[in-house]
């Protein structure tokens, strides 16, 4: 037989699996000609993100709430949309149930790095809320104030840290103690 | 009627975010450090008074380790507006009276007792202010309750006068004297003791018409309230102050006249803006000057000028060209100036004017005033400012023990070791 050595299969030849501007294999489906537009836009945004949703965030949460989508509106149209811009995000809402008795409080240390609250952190601290066992509150102890969950032993109340690093602080009879708040959240900041 | 007052206001703010305070002999002291102004209970128990000099008592402070504390007004006004709107949610008229005390209107409620002492607790646990609430049923019963809340132990805070001819008034107002009545100061009892009025309980049953062609109207509302029959009603709105008044007492003496002119234009701007928060403009600006009084050494020297508007106005440029005309005209060289002022006069409101302020001429200026407000009320009170105005100016109060803003500036904030 003679061996043709023009066309066919060479190895190595051909883009390699995964070089495309997917990064990934891919294959060819069925799809209706309707539809072709509309998965094309949703792989295009899926490529970009890494999240499922993009709200407008408020520029400046005490005063000017953004409505949640903003919309253009093309000139001398109504927007459709106008009906239904209901909601506007406000950090505040979000964060603060009485604002007359909620107070922020800035965070040094890593005892509690466990429950998410890192150095650095902003915790929000609500008076009004009653502390339960398992809250993570402020609580000042012989006139100095720390942030911890709140636990029983015994009969008395006892402060975990949450870092194995650190140990409980046992309230006993003699000390001032007061629990000045409830945690109940934290803002931080990446820049 | 309800008057609702927290306890040593400005000790407790301090409280709240210093647990150390808690339990010890407290006081905050006035602008620049000089006098005591508010003092916890330990603090009153020791026998400091009220206004008393901190030069004064300097050896009682060492001896029982009285915490001492400048007075940060920030703070207190931040807490005051969290007080006053927590009450303002048990009734539907409020009169804030001062920055610690307020007047409910309590008609149509019942419970009363059960409604004060729930007043009490909710600011307790909010806000962590221990208050006196005095209910009656005028605002001068309901202030002379407040008193008696706050003075007898065993009433724990709240005390209500049914009506005025309850049982047991007698007694208390028998032991007081009329001067512990809201409206009647030292001068006016001084008076109506000459005329044989001593007690509480006496000026109670005078005979108001008389008392009214001796001593003016408000006496005789006075007498009315003190028999329960409202003559002073609840005071919600807002007026607009006439003159607004900015001055301070250096915390050290200044005779350079570039420092005077920087007081008066941080004075005048600030006055300014006060007026325009209420709308109103001034025709003419006073600045005054004066060496100490009370340092015997120097000869007392003082100085007040005003200076009229070419118009109407409250921009700060604008007022601050006249006023530092008006203090050229009275500085005089090496004398030691220990306080300088400005007063903003004849304020009237804006809407109110027979023709309009803006006019193309100043049209400029209005705009450019209303964006330093806004960017200053944006980011921070003086990022901008006439050049004159220094940021952290030598002549500054002294404020040696001063508190941070806890509440309302973000670098302030408690820091809590974690």
């Amino acid at each position: 037989m003679n061996k043709v050595n023009r066309g066919g299969f060479r190895v190595g030849s051909g883009r390699k699996l995964g070089s495309g501007s997917y990064g990934e294999p891919t294959t060819v489906i069925r799809v209706p000609k309707s539809k072709i537009t509309d998965i094309r836009r949703y792989i295009v945004r899926k490529q970009s993100y890494n999240i499922d949703t993009i709200f407008t965030a408020p520029s400046e949460p005490t005063n000017q709430p953004l409505p949640l989508f903003s919309h253009k509106v093309p000139a001398g149209f109504p927007s459709p949309a106008d009906d239904h811009v209901e909601k506007k995000l406000d950090l505040n809402d979000y964060l603060i149930k009485q604002k007359e008795a909620t107070f922020f409080v800035s965070i040094k240390g890593d005892s509690m790095i466990d429950a998410s609250i890192h150095d650095g952190d902003i915790v929000i601290v609500d008076r009004s809320k009653e502390a339960k066992i398992g809250d993570i509150v402020l609580a000042s102890i012989d006139g100095e104030f720390t942030v911890k969950t709140l636990a029983k032993h015994l009969s008395h109340p006892r402060l975990l840290p949450a870092n194995s690093k650190y140990k409980y602080i046992d309230v006993t009879e003699g000390m001032m103690f007061e629990i000045w708040g409830v945690v109940t959240g934290a803002v931080r900041k990446f820049k | 009627m309800a008057l609702v007052d927290v306890n040593n206001f400005y000790v407790s703010c301090e409280r709240l975010f210093n647990p150390y305070l808690i339990d010890k002999p407290v006081v905050v002291l006035s602008n620049n450090d000089g006098c005591i102004i508010s003092r916890s209970q330990e603090a009153k128990d020791l026998g400091i008074k009220m206004g008393e000099p901190l030069f004064k008592v300097t050896t009682m402070i060492k001896q029982h380790q009285v915490q001492v504390l400048s007075s940060n007004y920030p703070l207190y006004a931040d807490i005051s507006d969290r007080v006053m709107s927590l009450l303002s949610g048990f009734t539907d008229t409020q009169e804030i009276y001062s920055i610690d005390e307020c007047f409910l209107n309590m008609e149509g409620q019942n419970n009363l007792l059960d409604i004060a002492q729930e007043i009490k607790d909710l600011l307790w646990r909010y806000l962590r202010m221990p208050v006196c609430v005095g209910i009656g049923p005028t605002k001068v019963l309901a202030k002379f309750a407040n008193r008696c809340a706050k003075k007898q132990d065993q009433q724990r805070g709240v005390f209500m006068i049914r009506d005025a001819n309850m049982s047991g008034l007698h007694n208390i107002m028998d032991d007081l004297s009329v001067d512990q009545v809201w409206g009647i100061g030292k001068a006016l009892s001084a008076k109506l003791q000459s005329k044989g009025v001593y007690s509480v309980w006496e000026l109670k049953h005078s005979n108001p018409v008389w008392m009214r062609k001796v001593f003016g109207i408000n006496i005789e509302r006075i007498i009315y309230e003190l028999n329960g029959i409202s003559c002073l009603l609840i005071d919600n709105q807002h007026v607009a102050k006439q003159a607004i008044r900015c001055s301070r007492s250096f915390g050290r003496r200044v005779s350079d006249y570039g420092r005077l002119a920087e007081a008066v234009t941080t004075f005048v701007g600030c006055a300014a803006l006060k007026a325009r928060k209420q709308h109103t403009v001034s025709n003419a600006i006073t600045i005054f000057l004066s060496t100490n009084p009370f340092n015997k050494k120097l000869r007392h020297y003082q100085e007040v000028i005003t200076m009229p508007l070419e118009q109407p106005t409250n921009h700060t440029s604008l007022i601050v060209k006249a006023a530092l005309d008006g203090l050229r005209k009275i500085y005089k060289e090496n004398v030691a100036y220990s306080k300088c002022g400005v007063i903003l006069n004849n304020l009237e409101e804006l809407r109110k004017l027979p023709y309009p302020l803006i006019t193309s001429e100043n049209k400029r200026q209005v705009s450019l005033t209303k964006t330093i407000d806004e960017i200053n009320n944006k980011f921070d009170k003086y990022s901008l400012r006439i050049a004159f105005q220094p940021l952290n100016p030598s002549w500054n109060m002294r404020q040696a023990y001063r508190s941070q803003s806890y509440s309302t500036s973000w670098s302030d904030l408690v820091s809590v070791g974690c």
